[in-house]
């Protein structure tokens, strides 16, 4: 084990032993991966900002209890967040999603070029399309694209192998590809 | 077994398959951004977690009380007993 994985577990350690200090340090190291997760999986700033919260809460709450294993103490965290994500939806369901070029800080549409109007329809469109994915496939986009993340890590966070992560990804891009509609030939 | 023509057709759709997954992948790559929470929403959620005010219940300690109140009794009861040694009632007239 090197110095710094050394650290980290010493950290969790006294996190688990209820130190507030350690914690706050696995909530500095983590807050940014968990919002960026539960951003893209609500599509909007508010209740990313509120689930986070919540996620951490609920991590405060229950660290006392947590049980060192070969799994990273984050796939326990994306792992709180993803019941989160999912009580959100199903509570939600019928919720009008706010489409990006309305949340973001925008001059006049006349002053915003052509061609910056439809990047951003494009991206709505591809977001959307992402949200309409199973719950694991839009974890493994997140996981890669956003935290850049490798397969084998991915499959440490999800609890599968490098070989089935490999495998997810194909058949999501392939599903993302029918989702989008774009022909194949 | 297939003509060399077909294995060309296949060849070429599976190539312009893998074309169209890396389209979609550098549609991800520009999509999938980090994204950074306010600094503000940060610090005060850092607060809220680790400056709140905690209610502590204290456990009763159910034993000693038992105890206690036990031994008033018995004293109570030790005690009558003494006074009534000391002071019989009166016997009563036939």
């Amino acid at each position: 084990m090197n110095p710094n994985e050394y650290d980290q577990d010493l950290i969790l350690d006294k996190a688990i032993q209820g130190d507030e200090e350690a914690f706050s340090i696995l909530y500095q190291e983590n807050v940014k991966k968990i919002f960026n997760y539960i951003y893209y999986r609500t599509g909007n700033n508010h209740d990313a900002e509120d689930l986070t919260a919540r996620v951490f809460q609920r991590a405060l709450g229950h660290i006392t209890k947590y049980q060192k294993t070969n799994v990273p103490f984050t796939a326990w965290l994306y792992r709180i967040a993803h019941n989160l994500v999912a009580n959100w939806h199903r509570d939600n369901s019928r919720r009008k999603e706010v489409p990006i070029e309305e949340q973001v800080d925008l001059k006049q549409k006349s002053d915003v070029p052509e061609r910056e109007i439809e990047k951003r329809q494009e991206l709505e469109f591809l977001l959307k399309a992402i949200r309409k994915l199973s719950n694991d496939r839009q974890m493994l986009l997140i996981l890669k694209y956003v935290e850049d993340l490798s397969n084998k890590e991915i499959g440490d966070v999800m609890g599968k192998s490098e070989g089935a992560i490999k495998s997810l990804y194909h058949r999501t891009l392939l599903e993302l590809r029918d989702v989008l509609e774009i022909p194949n030939e | 077994m297939f003509s060399k023509y077909q294995m060309n057709e296949v060849g070429e759709e599976m190539g312009e398959e893998k074309n169209l997954l890396e389209l979609i992948e550098k549609r991800l790559d520009r999509a999938l951004l980090p994204m950074n929470p306010e600094d503000d929403y940060l610090n005060n959620l850092n607060s809220k977690l680790f400056s709140q005010q905690r209610i502590s219940i204290e456990k009763g300690d159910y034993l000693r009380a038992i105890l206690l109140i036990s031994f008033a009794f018995v004293t109570g009861i030790s005690i009558l007993l003494i006074i009534k040694g000391f002071f019989p009632s009166p016997k009563k007239s036939r």
